[in-house]
């Protein structure tokens, strides 16, 4: 009826329809109508007559890409298809492939809708390269209806070929334009179209540079194969195929199949667990054995079937590693010691409690990431005399299974570390498929093991850029702004001091302690005020948003924001005057009762920055009257008051091992050796522990008070009983009770079981208390219900708790900054933090990088104690004690170096294991190991080179005292 | 390796909107005057995908109470049956009711309401295709449809949306960015050539710091959307003389 | 609908020329005016008519909905209908001023169409899954009451006529439905059965159709029929007070079937003129 104008020139033509069905989540069906506008001022990318000026910042240039390829040696750009987007990023990604490339838009939106975490990459390759994204979508020229019967890919595929023509027209024959495709049947189609065409294998292959690249491309399954062909391979499938998704979903919604999360279990990769909800009741699935688990990889969202009740088996109390599987004569198959299952011990079953087992029966999306590891290594003499490019490559990580790559650089690559990534897993191999993505460095290498360790942990650890250190004030410069001061509370007079480890160089609390008269003291805790330097939506801010914490490795400090701040400028170091955010109490000195809680930003001067032990000696030295000592003597009084309320209501004391440092010596000789130092633990540091908890709290309180939909959270949910079976059980074995119906009688019943023989039980019965329970997580307040029962934090048996104290090292800290900043009305509150939805955003990734820190830090300690051991250059005879008996090993704590190491039984036969007793037989010499029993153990590193696993070095652990004989030597004695 | 963070900087950063246009650019606009024959002033409205006709009846004699001192103004708004995707119930809208309002108020301040005491002139909108700045279009729309009556104005009175996504100010929101989770918009409603604002309706939380510019967007808006009424107004006039 | 208010002389003059088959726009006593059917114009329907004949103005809009049948009628899909008189035409509607004239004339669409041949191409799984049309009129401008039926009528059956189902799928595993990606597997309505209606206005002594507003202030009174392409007769109504005479109403009948024959012939034209 009417025909509009469209209001700016270059939207040439007005309010086009594009209407689509759709059904909605709810089932009901939809017709969807959106408006697009085509418009001509879409720019090319490159210096161009006709096109309006670009306003991006990637230009592409005209001599782009000459004389690098053999196919077509004049200058050319490239548009990879959107097949290739999804299946070669590793090679698009890859230096040598070349900088410039034209991203086509439409191509861009299917990966966004198809494949996330692929759309971020592909849009993280962008940031690096020199690609230009050309928005066909809008273009007039380029744009082209979709026809009838046409499906989504042909037409996806008919906007490229569109927007080619285009470029071609557009640039002349000066300057080539190339669409590369995955398959030669695209090609095919492409070249018809009139279009120069080559598969991405086609054009690599032709590159001048092309070793390493050859080993990334991922090649299309084998198009050769005919149909009866393939039905006489389906006699060879190792697994059961996986179900549609249609079904899977019909299957969830009945209750037949269940979605969760797929964990390989780390001691047995042939086993892996599930948490499903199941009749209200959160449960642990086991799913063992290579069929049962079905090509699933650890990560990926699966859908599992519970098998029926007869089946359900007691968790498998095999520790399986990859040194023990053997290898096949046959090249292509690996075998496992699949018999171990078969092999169980009947006896010891009964009694023990059954857990429910199921199988995989679908993949519902895929978490496969990129793995570090190496190649294994083959036999010299075969590849001396054919040329082998299918090699194994076997991960790092335990959990993940071999991958089968292809690999003209074995010779380069079998002394390094690689990085490689799965492509697909057929049902047809017994492994999944992959690519060579790029070397790490030498196998052993101090460098590179770290290295590894930050990227199997996904911990970002590149360093600052440009943009983030140009939000940082010079430090010579800087000092506190006048207006600054002017606003904020002055305690620059106060007797401040921070109290901290030695070393420390991030101080981000501080403490005072004035007595007030009539019985009252008045504490202020001052934490540094980052908030004033990392401001929101700031290259910075987001940096620090991304990495959200500090990671602490054992010779290296990853730090959340740069050193400047975090050791200078926001750190509260000795006579410098510096912003704080500062929590001021008024506390009952006789009781400790809270008597008012004050906010605000502040200005101090700390008097001292003291180690734990320098705090403890002032406190304890007579003499000492001056302020800041006698504020420290008042808190210390205080915090034991507190600490005791506290245990009172149920509070957790959860021991970990005394963290142990390790301190490289320069010694007379070449080599560095390391000492092992333990660090002490002094009543100094339970105080300012206490102080630090009471201001989470106060934080926390307020903060929900306040803006109860926005507050930055945390909570420890209260585990179920069934968690605690195996601490139950082994406890029972010692005739301890453990009573695990709240926090107080845990608490309680963990005080009593104690056994004067045995120091170090009652450590790892806590040891195992933690194991048992559940991570404690960050939350928004307004995305949680239930607040009186999901609030609460189980181990401070606090109903509620933020973390305020350490923003310098935790980004969660800085948001409850800026919440409580807004909230004492001192700024304005950033507009990301007003939806609940974008602060449980935040939430979720800093829950995640903080579970990765914590993986890396004890990983590090790991590689740590493998470098001390080595460093040592002898075996190491160690005091330990049993901390689980499995069915094949032994777990061993080693308390002088926070090591817990496993311990093989050579012979299987040779043990006796009861399951109900956590007891395990020697039956040579009559010996009965129990847990918790001390032993002497015997480390010393084997390199496992000449074993398949090349370059492996493993601690090996021999049982001296009882004495177990062993027939394998260690070598690097 | 996975990367879990979802912040701005990893969305495509690109000149255009989801619709293809630009952050200042107004969706295709056409107006008519004069649509109904029996009414007394009418017009059609079509912002993009969203239609709307009005109607003005009056001034008339009142119905119920009259007002010596001027004419007392009636709206009304309707969102059709059929007017977005799902089918909607007409009775008890509450949203419809505040809009309702808010267009009495614009109107009562912009028509020479004191020129015909004892009487009332009623202003009827409906949306018969929404697609999001609905409230704008009705205005705009209202405007026409008085001008039409010959009802005297202050002026042509236009309205705009603007928005604010990805730390940018839009103009004239459509459906989708409506309803793209905490979009805030903005509508402003003016006599453009006093540079008065009649109506500033605003809902999703704008920052303080962000308002600024986006109301100038909205009013960059309102001044390309005059352009096509007063260029509608002088055609269909030119037609009434041929 | 400003009420038109007629003298006796006035109606006297505008009967006596009916009944010499003159009629006071110049029409002859079966002619129609001239009518403007739109296709296709509100985009988030699966089907849209607007028709407008000098003073009338009618839109109609068809939505979908999938829902289980009637346990009666497991293979029927459904049709329900509503109708609105905006206050556009006058402000006697505003809030639910027409709710008088919208009740009869959805209940006069609900009984035309209770058994229409078209039920039984909407079914998608029998027994379990059926279609439901939502078709809303949406009356924008009245000139007779008498001829809003007709129009309403052909603003509907060219609604349908534009409507477009997705196409929908019944995965046998799951019994889920799904609809394909692809826009255009959609499927089409067979509207050839849709009835229309026709109302005769009795007039001193002959039967005029659409008849004007002043027409309509002198007539006695409306039989009003619902026909379809065969000239089958699905449903009829007298409208309005008065009495008619039974054997005029006899003779009626087969010119009735012309007039609505015509109509649809009218309606199938026009829409495949739009759609072309």
């Amino acid at each position: 009826m009417f025909s509009g104008e469209p209001l700016t020139s270059s939207m040439t033509k007005a309010g086009n329809v594009r209407s689509f069905y759709l059904k909605t989540k709810r089932g009901a069906i939809v017709k969807i109508v959106r408006e697009y506008y085509l418009r001509n001022d879409i720019p090319c990318g490159l210096e161009c007559s006709t096109c309006p000026i670009t306003d991006c910042s990637t230009k592409l240039s005209r001599k782009s890409r000459a004389q690098i390829n053999k196919l077509i040696p004049k200058a050319h750009l490239i548009v990879p298809d959107v097949n290739v987007l999804n299946n070669q990023l590793d090679v698009i990604e890859s230096s040598t492939f070349g900088d410039e490339l034209i991203l086509l838009k439409t191509d861009l939106n299917e990966i966004r809708s198809t494949n996330l975490s692929l759309f971020k990459r592909l849009m993280d390759v962008k940031g690096k390269k020199n690609i230009f994204l050309f928005e066909n979508q809008f273009n007039e020229h380029t744009y082209v209806e979709r026809l009838p019967k046409e499906t989504r890919e042909q037409y996806i595929f008919r906007l490229a070929i569109s927007a080619i023509k285009w470029y071609q027209n557009h640039i002349g024959k000066k300057l080539q334009i190339v669409l590369l495709v995955n398959d030669s049947s695209t090609k095919a189609k492409a070249t018809a179209e009139g279009l120069t065409c080559f598969t991405l294998v086609e054009y690599v292959e032709n590159l001048h540079d092309n070793v390493e690249l050859l080993d990334k491309v991922v090649r299309p399954p084998d198009e050769k194969m005919e149909v009866d062909q393939a039905i006489e391979k389906a006699a060879k499938f190792l697994y059961p195929e996986h179900l549609p998704l249609a079904i899977i979903q019909k299957g969830i919604k009945e209750g037949k199949y269940y979605q969760a999360k797929f964990a390989t279990n780390r001691d047995n990769y042939l086993e892996g667990s599930v948490h499903i909800t199941m009749n209200g009741e959160a449960v642990r699935v086991l799913i063992s054995g290579r069929e049962n688990m079905n090509r699933a990889v650890n990560d990926d969202i699966v859908a599992i079937e519970i098998a029926p009740k007869e089946e359900w088996k007691s968790k498998s109390d095999f520790v399986l590693t990859a040194d023990l599987i053997t290898e096949d004569k046959d090249e292509k198959e690996l075998e496992e010691p699949s018999e171990l299952e078969n092999k169980k011990d009947k006896k010891s079953e009964e009694g023990v409690i059954k857990r429910p087992t199921g199988k995989v029966v679908g993949i519902i999306k895929r978490n496969w990431r990129q793995y570090c590891g190496i190649i294994r290594e083959r036999d010299a003499c075969i590849m001396k005399n054919t040329i082998i490019t299918s090699h194994f490559f076997v991960p790092i990580d335990k959990r993940i299974p071999m991958i089968r790559i292809e690999t003209r650089q074995y010779d380069s690559l079998k002394s390094q570390r690689i990085l490689v990534a799965i492509d697909n897993w057929p049902r047809d191999s017994k492994f999944p498929r992959g690519h060579y993505v790029r070397a790490l460095g030498p196998i052993g290498d101090k460098a590179t093991e770290n290295e590894i360790l930050l990227l199997e942990h996904d911990i970002p650890h590149l360093q600052f850029t440009k943009s983030v250190m140009n939000c940082l004030p010079d430090p010579d410069k800087w000092s506190i702004p006048p207006e600054e001061l002017s606003k904020r509370l002055d305690f620059r007079d106060k007797p401040i001091c921070s109290v901290d480890p030695p070393g420390c160089t991030d101080i981000d609390d501080a403490l005072h302690c004035i007595d007030l008269g009539n019985g009252t003291y008045e504490v202020g805790v001052h934490i540094a005020d980052v908030s004033a330097f990392v401001k929101p939506n700031t290259p910075l801010d987001q940096e620090a948003a991304n990495r959200s914490t500090t990671v602490y490795l054992v010779d290296n400090r990853i730090d959340m924001i740069p050193t400047v701040l975090s050791s200078n400028l926001c750190s509260l170091m000795e006579n410098r005057e510096r912003q704080t955010f500062s929590v001021i109490w008024k506390l009952n000195a006789k009781t400790a009762e809270v008597i008012d809680t004050r906010f605000a930003k502040s200005v101090i001067k700390s008097r001292a920055a003291l180690t734990y032990a320098e705090a403890q000696l002032r406190i304890d030295s007579k003499d000492s009257k001056d302020d800041v000592t006698q504020g420290l003597r008042r808190l210390n009084a205080l915090a034991k008051k507190l600490k005791k309320k506290r245990i009172d209501k149920g509070a957790l004391v959860l021991a970990s091992l005394g963290e142990i440092k390790f301190i490289e010596v320069d010694s007379e000789t070449a080599d560095n050796v390391t000492k092992i130092e333990s660090k002490q633990l002094q009543d100094t540091n339970s105080m300012v522990e206490e102080f630090m908890l009471l201001a989470n709290i106060s934080v926390a309180e307020k903060l929900y008070q306040e803006v109860p939909q926005l507050a930055l959270l945390r909570h420890h949910p209260k585990p179920s009983a069934a968690n605690f079976d195996e601490l139950v059980q082994a406890c029972k074995s010692h005739g301890f009770d453990i009573d695990v119906q709240d926090g107080k009688s845990l608490a309680k019943s963990l005080d009593g079981a104690k056994d004067p023989k045995n120091s170090y039980l009652n450590l790892m019965i806590r040891m195992i208390t933690t194991r048992c329970m559940t991570q404690a997580q960050y939350f928004c307040s307004g995305k949680m219900a239930d607040p009186e029962n999901n609030f609460l934090h189980f181990g401070l048996a606090t109903p509620i708790y933020t973390h305020f104290t350490s923003p310098i090292r935790r980004y969660a800290d800085l948001i409850v900054h800026r919440l409580l900043s807004h909230v004492i009305g001192d700024t304005n509150l950033d507009p990301v933090l007003t939806s609940s939805e974008k602060i449980q955003t935040l939430c979720e990734n800093i829950n995640y990088r903080h579970h990765q820190a914590q993986l890396a830090s004890r990983a590090s300690i790991k590689l740590h104690t493998l470098i001390y051991i080595k460093s040592v250059k002898k075996p190491l005879t160690e005091e330990g004690y049993i901390l689980f008996v499995r069915k094949n090993a032994l777990q061993i704590l080693v308390p002088r170096l926070a090591f817990e190491a496993t311990y093989f039984f050579e012979s299987l036969t040779d043990w006796e294991y009861d399951g109900l007793t956590c007891t395990v037989k020697y039956l040579k010499k009559d010996i009965t190991l129990r847990q918790f029993d001390p032993v002497k153990i015997k480390l010393s590193l084997i390199d496992k080179s000449t074993e398949f696993r090349k370059g492996v070095e493993v601690i090996d652990v021999q049982l001296i005292k009882p004495l177990i004989e062993s027939n394998v030597k260690a070598i690097s004695t | 390796m996975e990367s879990r963070i979802l912040l701005e900087s990893t969305s495509v950063k690109t000149p255009f909107r989801i619709d293809g246009r630009k952050p200042h650019e107004v969706r295709s606009l056409t107006c008519r005057l004069g649509v109904f024959q029996q009414a007394d002033g009418s017009s059609y409205v079509k912002l993009g995908n969203t239609q709307v006709l009005a109607t003005v009846y009056g001034p008339h004699d009142t119905r119920g109470k009259s007002n010596p001192e001027k004419s007392i103004i009636n709206c009304k708004f309707r969102l059709s049956t059929f007017s977005k995707s799902t089918r909607r119930n007409l009775h008890r809208d509450i949203r419809s009711i505040e809009i309702s309002n808010n267009l009495t108020q614009v109107f009562d301040s912009a028509i020479l309401t004191e020129l015909y005491p004892h009487s009332q002139i009623d202003i009827y909108l409906e949306v018969v295709q929404s697609d999001g700045s609905d409230y704008a279009a009705c205005i705009n729309a209202a405007s026409l449809a008085i001008i039409d009556a010959g009802i005297p104005i202050k002026d042509v009175v236009c309205a705009c949306s603007a928005g604010f996504i990805d730390n940018q100010p839009i103009t004239d929101i459509n459906a989708v960015e409506e309803s793209s989770n905490g979009t805030p918009i903005l509508t402003i409603g003016m006599l453009p050539k006093d540079k008065q604002i009649l109506s500033m309706e605003s809902s999703g939380g704008i920052h303080l710091d962000n308002l600024n510019d986006v109301m100038d967007a909205a009013i960059e808006g309102c001044k390309s959307v005059l352009f096509i009424m007063k260029q509608t107004i002088l055609n269909h006039i030119q037609e009434l003389k041929d | 609908m400003a009420e038109v208010k007629l003298s006796e002389g006035e109606k006297c003059y505008l009967i006596h020329g009916i009944n010499d088959n003159f009629r006071i726009d110049g029409r002859s006593c079966w002619d129609r005016r001239e009518i403007d059917l739109e296709i296709n114009l509100l985009p988030s329907c699966v089907g849209s008519a607007q028709i407008r004949s000098v003073n009338c103005s009618v839109i109609a809009g068809v939505k979908m909905s999938l829902v289980p049948p009637d346990p009666g009628r497991p293979g029927k899909g459904k049709i329900e209908f509503f109708a609105d008189i905006s206050a556009n035409a006058d402000p006697l509607f505003e809030g639910r001023g027409g709710q008088g004239i919208v009740v009869e004339l959805v209940s006069f669409f609900e009984d035309s169409y209770k058994d229409c041949s078209l039920l039984d191409c909407l079914t998608v799984v029998e027994g379990k899954s059926v279609w439901c049309l939502s078709i809303d009129i949406l009356i924008l401008e009245i000139g007779s009451k008498a001829s809003l039926y007709d129009l309403c009528s052909i603003a509907v059956k060219a609604a349908l006529y534009d409507t477009r189902l997705p196409k929908v799928y019944v995965n046998p595993d799951t019994m889920d439905i799904e609809i394909p990606d692809d826009p255009f597997d959609i499927m089409r309505l067979d509207i050839s059965q849709i009835p229309v209606f026709v109302t005769v206005t009795r007039i001193g002594n002959s039967y005029i159709i659409d008849p004007t507003q002043e027409e309509e202030a002198s007539s006695i009174s409306s039989l009003l029929f619902s026909v379809n392409n065969c000239g089958t007769l699905l449903h009829s109504k007298k409208l309005g007070l008065g009495s008619l005479h039974c054997d005029p109403i006899k003779e009626l009948i087969p010119k009735i079937s012309v007039v609505a024959l015509e109509l649809h012939d009218f309606i199938e034209d026009q829409c495949k003129s739009l759609t072309s």
